[in-house]
């Protein structure tokens, strides 16, 4: 299964739902698709639709939020699976962007 | 049996019935007239069948009735079992044995209420033979070591229950392990006049001398278990004399001799080696005659050590006479007799970069088994996706986590690497060896060309392995003893033992312990781990003296004259005034705490 994105954009905050498997494969989608955002202040990336990461995928989110603040835009990562969480932590991202990056964690399986 | 009547007349006054009971027969006679009929009742051991009925109770009879008196017989009841303990070495005969009784009802003489009973007429015991009992024992495979005795005496008990060993196996005779005698240990007779070096040498040995003998391990012998089972006996374990240099083995291994003339050295605290350290002995003076003296086994100058000259060792250095204004280093214990003055004396070679090494590579062994922890269970993840590892390596993971969580894996490798850099040649090559490979796979983009997780498990065992080493290398003390200093830096791995009059102006810094129980400390500065022990500290004429505790080292000085300044990580305090009996500790919350006497007083701060 590909990676779809859907971007809603109103007053200058923009939401990507993200659905599909984020991987070596499909990453880029995301950050061609973060890069096309103009004129936004804040960026909700909206997990919910991730049922599948692998290393390259995490990568590629950490990239993505990088990039993004690095333009002076607030990001947050929304409506992410419990799972898809607990690899975030341990791999020590909410240490490293801040716990306040991630909302709305959804209990069960993604 | 049935009641026999006797008869009964309405007209003949009243006279109640009777019943008696003769050689098992039941006579029983009527009543007359309003008169009571006579009552059976059942005791123990028969049953009483009226009128083909079985009473329980007292019932009344009379003529006529059919009364049927039956003893309840008891037949012998046997049981027997064969049980093995768990190593089959011993097999017990269970028995269990009930007798048999027979009979008799008790004879009545006439009365009205008979109470029946019957008593013991025979007891039968089971029969058990001593066949039976052999039988039974090959049903359960029993056929070695069977006690024939013991199962004759116990066909004659009587006992109801019982267990007895009726037969035993063999245990396997043990071996006899490899044992190693070290033959210079223990014994005068490599000191004094026998040994070349003569007088004063501690302890010497001549090529050829035997310095270790090994007993040869010997085989135990088989037993065998109840069932004829051969029980083999574990196999002896074997010991080698273990060599380092110096040392050679003969005898297939079986006996150690010096091949050079020195010093026998056994090292190690589990597995111990044996090594012959050469000696070089400087007869008189190290002065412009002899140069520098550089050695890789031990040292002894029988003079002194003059201006400007040095001597290093690979082993111990022992000076009879004065250290001048020079400089001694060695890997072992250094002994000077007399004087340091303006000296710099190191003993225990590298210990202390071992320590650092040990301390940075203990932290980076947690922080890398967490790492492989952190490993697992992302793989255990459902929704990780781990196919690009398969096909890129899972040195991507290995990045991944060194990107985030690890980042301070690659800064311990480079302080690692840092320390292993102050120094050129490294007596151990695989410290070095594991700096190249650390650097290789955790430093810069070295993770990503990690294969598999295996890889990082290997690197990881191999700093593991290199701990243990160190903890050995840390553990090898070296001590450092002189009569008196001045104006000197010591430095020990081990302790610093001042035995004369004491310390002037002088940096002593041990890992250890540093004893001044004698002297005094005058100026300079003193650093220990475990105990400083001084008689007199400071100077009446404002020499100051810094002691520094490190870990829960403690102080403890007689006499103690200001200004004393003693220092434990940050934490500092000053002695001002002059005191006695001071002692100062690090407490359980890491404070400073003192205890002195000023005079005729005690106070505790």
């Amino acid at each position: 299964m590909l990676l779809q994105i859907r971007t809603e954009i109103s007053e200058q905050r923009a939401v990507l739902f993200l659905e599909g498997v984020l991987d070596i494969s499909t990453v880029d989608f995301l950050l061609t698709g973060v890069s096309g955002l103009a004129g936004v202040k804040e960026v909700d990336l909206d997990l919910a639709g991730v049922t599948f990461i692998d290393s390259t995928g995490i990568g590629g989110i950490s990239k993505a939020v990088t990039k993004l603040r690095e333009r002076q835009i607030y990001v947050k990562i929304i409506n992410i699976s419990a799972d898809l969480f607990e690899i975030f932590d341990i791999l020590g991202l909410p240490e490293i962007f801040g716990t306040e990056m991630f909302e709305k964690i959804r209990a069960g399986n993604s | 049996m049935v009641g026999i009547g006797v008869g009964q007349q309405a007209d003949l006054p009243d006279q109640d019935g009777w019943v008696t009971i003769k050689n098992g027969q039941v006579i029983v006679c009527n009543p007359r007239g309003c008169g009571k009929f006579p009552t059976l009742t059942p005791d123990k051991n028969l049953q009483v069948f009226l009128n083909g009925e079985k009473i329980v109770r007292t019932a009344f009879v009379h003529e006529g009735d059919s009364i049927k008196l039956q003893p309840l017989n008891t037949e012998p009841f046997l049981n027997l079992e064969v049980k093995l303990s768990s190593d089959k070495l011993k097999a017990f005969l269970q028995v269990r044995k009930k007798p048999g009784k027979r009979y008799v009802v008790e004879d009545i003489p006439p009365t009205g209420e008979a109470t029946v009973k019957a008593s013991i007429a025979q007891v039968i015991w089971p029969q058990l033979t001593f066949e039976q009992v052999r039988d039974l024992l090959h049903q359960n495979q029993v056929v070695y070591g069977i006690n024939e005795e013991a199962i004759r005496q116990a066909l004659e008990l009587e006992d109801e229950n019982m267990s007895i060993e009726v037969a035993a196996g063999q245990l396997p005779l043990p071996p006899q392990d490899a044992g190693i005698v070290y033959t210079f240990q223990n014994s005068g007779r490599f000191q004094g006049t026998v040994e070349p070096y003569g007088q004063g040498n501690p302890l010497s040995v001549a090529v050829g001398t035997v310095l270790a003998v090994k007993s040869l391990p010997v085989d135990g012998k088989a037993g065998m278990d109840v069932t004829g089972k051969i029980i083999p006996p574990r196999p002896p374990r074997d010991e080698p004399i273990l060599i380092k240099s110096g040392v050679s083995l003969i005898q297939d291994g079986a006996v150690a001799v010096a091949a050079v003339s020195g010093k026998p050295v056994l090292e190690g605290s589990i597995r111990k080696y044996l090594s012959v350290q050469p000696v070089h002995i400087i007869n008189g003076d190290v002065d412009r005659k002899t140069g520098n003296i550089k050695f890789k086994g031990n040292i002894v100058v029988t003079g002194s050590v003059l201006d400007g000259f040095g001597v290093e060792a690979g082993g111990s250095i022992e000076v009879w006479g004065d250290v001048l204004h020079a400089s001694l280093y060695a890997n072992n214990e250094i002994i000077i007799h007399n004087k340091a003055i303006t000296a710099r004396i190191q003993a225990g070679g590298l210990s202390s970069q071992y320590r650092r090494i040990y301390g940075v590579l203990k932290h980076l062994a947690d922080r890398l088994k967490q790492l492989l922890s952190s490993m697992e269970v992302l793989k255990r993840q459902p929704s990780f996706n781990t196919a690009d590892l398969k096909l890129n390596g899972e040195g991507r993971l290995v990045q991944l986590l060194m990107d985030f969580k690890y980042k301070d894996v690659p800064k311990l490798v480079n302080d690692f690497l840092s320390v292993l850099a102050e120094t050129e040649n490294w007596p151990q090559q695989e410290l070095v060896e594991l700096g190249r490979d650390l650097n290789e796979k955790l430093c810069n983009l070295g993770p990503l060309r990690i294969k598999n997780q295996a890889e990082l498990e290997l690197l990881s065992q191999e700093v593991q392995q290199t701990l243990e080493t160190l903890m050995w290398l840390i553990s090898n003390t070296a001590d450092v003893q002189v009569g008196y200093v001045q104006n000197s830096v010591v430095r020990a791995s081990g302790n610093i033992i001042v035995k004369g009059q004491g310390s002037i102006v002088s940096e002593l810094d041990a890992a250890g312990q540093i004893l001044i129980s004698g002297g005094k400390v005058r100026g300079g500065r003193l650093t220990a781990r475990e105990k400083i022990q001084v008689q007199e500290l400071g100077s009446p004429n404002d020499a100051q003296v810094i002691i520094r505790l490190l870990d829960n080292c403690c102080l403890d000085a007689n006499i103690v004259h200001p200004v004393v300044i003693i220092e434990h990580g940050a934490d500092h305090l000053v002695i001002a005034e002059n005191c006695r009996r001071l002692r100062a500790s690090v407490g359980k919350d890491g404070d400073l705490r003192l205890e002195r006497e000023y005079p005729g007083t005690r106070k505790e701060l």
